[in-house]
């Protein structure tokens, strides 16, 4: 399979931009089983997506391979993408826009998605781990679904800053009560050990049970939410255990009421086969965050006596740097920011400072992205100061992406691009 | 009349696509039809454009830049379909400049108050697509070739407008609400492009005036009252009656639209007042370079034979 095969796979009426991506992460890249590609899709907007050619196993694969991408698993994978794609509204999966079995393999395109871990590793997540927690919360809408691999590489944000699950080939559906998984491809490190053992042991008798399927389900969630806050897991190459947590979360600000509510919640977690409901969870990590202090009470986590450790006491704390939803939010934010807006107007502002102002209101447009104010300050000095039509049209099309009603940006983005266009035509 | 057709809400659009280069629909690779290949696919409107001389107005267009071209409009209607009209620059294998246009024909009833929207819907997308098949037809690639000759380029000609971004360049709820008042016209268009049958034109009284020793042209859109301004007698206000009957078929609404409806389809400017006037700024600075434009490659053209027109 070859870039032109797939341009001559995919109607270019329907398709442009197509562009074959070099080595995502993955088994599949590693192994050649697939082709991936970034393209704009026509319809519906022109929605950017990402395309995964799953090439079928030819007559010499060898048994790996087969299992993998075998006609069989793959006519497999095709059945239960097209039921899913019906369900996609009440699911947590990334928009199927287009699944086709041909002869030589099996295309699947999806909507594009920023992955949860490249926002991570920015440390840009904080915000998004009560987000995660309701987003791809198992028990709210459509039930009778289960992700095997559930990880930060695994969950994707989507331009509406919804958060969805990727890698479709492991989402299954329930029959009888029970997951058939037909690929058992996880991260069992990111589980305690008695979670990978009770897994291991229903895949060994053909496929896991319902309740195995939600406690494996709601601690992968949770702790993908945890490492919003806290970051990426360490890998140490075995079960995730009390020492990993602590050590783990030793580098986190211990003051922040989010790593406090993690700590307690992830040390109860891995010592209990019965992890709560997301919902409950979520609700008490907000709670916490907003009121700026630590939970109070017991962690949702409700372990049996004979396994429970002391939890380090934290008292009462405001953290030094507290997040944004502790602060008292964004119009003292707003507030200390006007005397550099009229500053501004005024003329006092030279062209480093206002470089710098400039700075500070993405710093605060990304961290209160549905203020209009913010957004509006920003292409205030990026089109009449900066007077850069480039950083306009980034800032308006991040503005839409976070106000998408507000016509007012709509018809300023059509102004900047028609400028834009013009500096590119004066240019060349 | 003939039925909206709406999906889940949402009116859905055809499209055509038309280029050169290619043998579809044609013994030549002369400008023609790529889509749909099938002519008994095409309704109303869209088979009045099958016969129009392109020569000329493919030849008016070569010489513009490519944001020139993509800023023409023409929305032309009938009593139960609108159809909006986008050209878009390419080139053709041999890396000479080519054009590609699109249409888009929804069908529509006069008493919706949302037609404003709809057609900036409408012209949002056919100006979007004739941008994008640009670029996939840029150079003739022969993938794209062949699927147009196999029929496979497209998986359908429909298009759900529900999912498209309004035109914003033009003001087209204004522009819709003024149309309704007229009985006579066919069309609204920019100057270059009322070629294709459209009445009223989308600029200045200077420019219709102008154009009106070219083509038949009844009227313009003032942009500034929001109304349409009449240059002949061939446009009639519809009478206005109390009451609302449906419009029967291969006629036109017998009355105005009430002004409360009218109201409802104004858009909200939600941004500050301050962008609101940079914005307006902007607007009038690119739409005086825009007539800046156009009259000095109307003097060169004049004065020196552009070599590249065909």
């Amino acid at each position: 399979m070859k870039v032109d095969d797939l341009n001559a796979l995919l109607p270019a009426g329907e398709w442009t931009d197509v562009q074959v991506l070099n080595q995502p992460p993955g088994m599949m890249a590693n192994r050649d089983w697939a082709l991936f590609a970034k393209a704009k899709r026509v319809r519906g907007g022109g929605k950017a997506a990402f395309i995964k050619y799953i090439v079928a196993a030819g007559s010499h694969a060898g048994n790996t391979t087969l299992i993998v991408t075998g006609g069989s698993r793959l006519n497999d994978i095709y059945g239960r993408l097209r039921s899913l794609q019906q369900l996609q509204d009440t699911i947590p999966i990334v928009p199927l826009l287009e699944v086709r079995r041909t002869g030589a393999g099996l295309l699947i395109a999806m909507e594009e998605v920023t992955p949860l871990r490249a926002i991570i590793d920015r440390g840009e997540a904080y915000h998004l781990s009560a987000k995660v927690l309701g987003d791809l919360d198992p028990d709210a809408g459509g039930a009778g679904w289960h992700h095997f691999d559930v990880c930060p590489d695994n969950i994707g944000l989507l331009p509406n800053q919804r958060c969805v699950l990727i890698d479709v080939e492991s989402f299954y559906l329930e029959s009888d009560g029970r997951y058939s998984v037909s690929v058992p491809a996880w991260k069992p490190f990111r589980a305690p050990k008695e979670l990978e053992v009770a897994v291991q042991i229903q895949l060994a008798a053909g496929g896991i049970d319902r309740s195995v399927a939600a406690r494996k389900l709601r601690f992968e969630v949770a702790l993908a939410a945890a490492e919003c806050v806290l970051g990426p897991i360490p890998f140490v190459g075995q079960n995730l255990d009390r020492g990993i947590v602590e050590a783990w979360i030793a580098s986190a600000d211990a003051d922040d009421p989010a790593v406090v509510f993690w700590k307690q919640e992830l040390l109860s977690a891995i010592n209990t086969d019965n992890f709560p409901p997301l919902k409950q969870l979520r609700e008490r990590l907000e709670s916490a965050v907003k009121s700026g202090v630590e939970p109070t009470g017991a962690p949702l986590v409700q372990v049996p006596a004979a396994n429970t450790e002391p939890v380090q006491p934290a008292g009462i704390a405001i953290s030094a740097i507290p997040p944004v939803e502790a602060k008292s939010g964004w119009s003292k934010e707003w507030a200390l920011i006007l005397p550099m807006v009229h500053a501004l107007r005024a003329g006092r502002l030279g062209g480093k400072e206002i470089v710098e102002y400039r700075q500070v209101l993405q710093q605060v447009a990304m961290r209160y992205p549905t203020q209009a104010d913010a957004w509006n300050e920003l292409l205030l000095v990026a089109i009449s100061y900066e007077k850069n039509a480039a950083l306009a049209l980034s800032v308006v099309n991040e503005a839409i992406q976070h106000i998408s009603d507000d016509d007012g940006l709509t018809r300023m983005r059509n102004i900047i691009q028609m400028w834009a266009r013009e500096r590119q035509n004066g240019s060349d | 009349m003939e039925a909206t057709n709406i999906v889940g809400g949402h009116p859905q659009a055809d499209v055509q696509l038309w280029g050169k280069g290619y043998r579809i629909t044609a013994d030549s690779e002369e400008f023609q039809r790529y889509v749909p290949k099938d002519p008994t696919q095409l309704r109303g409107l869209e088979r009045n454009i099958q016969t129009t001389l392109w020569g000329g107005l493919l030849e008016s267009l070569y010489p513009l830049r490519e944001a020139e071209i993509s800023a023409q409009r023409c929305v032309l209607f009938d009593s139960s379909d609108l159809l909006s009209v986008s050209f878009a620059k390419t080139e053709d294998r041999h890396r000479r400049p080519s054009l590609v246009l699109t249409t888009c024909i929804v069908g529509i009833d006069w008493r919706d108050p949302q037609l404003g929207e709809t057609t900036a819907r409408a012209v949002g997308l056919s100006s979007r697509l004739a941008t994008t098949y640009a670029e996939a037809l840029r150079v003739n690639p022969d993938n794209v070739g062949k699927q147009l000759r196999e029929n496979s380029f497209l998986t359908s000609r429909s298009f759900d407008l529900g999912e498209e971004n309004p035109d914003r360049t033009v003001e087209w709820v204004n522009a819709i609400s003024a149309v309704k008042k007229w009985n006579g016209i066919t069309g609204i268009s920019t100057p270059r492009l009322l070629a294709l049958g459209a009445n009223v034109v989308l600029g200045t009284k200077y420019e219709a005036e102008r154009a009106k020793q070219q083509f038949q042209v009844d009227g313009f859109f003032d942009t500034r009252d929001r109304e349409i301004k009449t240059l002949s007698d061939r446009l009639m206000l519809w009478e206005p009656k109390p009451h609302t009957p449906a419009p029967s078929s291969g006629e036109r609404p017998t009355h105005p639209p009430s002004p409360a409806a009218s109201a409802q389809e104004k858009p909200a400017y939600q941004s500050s007042p301050e962008l609101y006037w940079v914005a307006e700024c902007l607007q009038n600075l690119t739409n005086s370079v825009d007539r800046l434009a156009n009259v000095a490659i109307e003097i060169l053209e004049r004065m020196i034979p552009d070599k590249r027109r065909r």
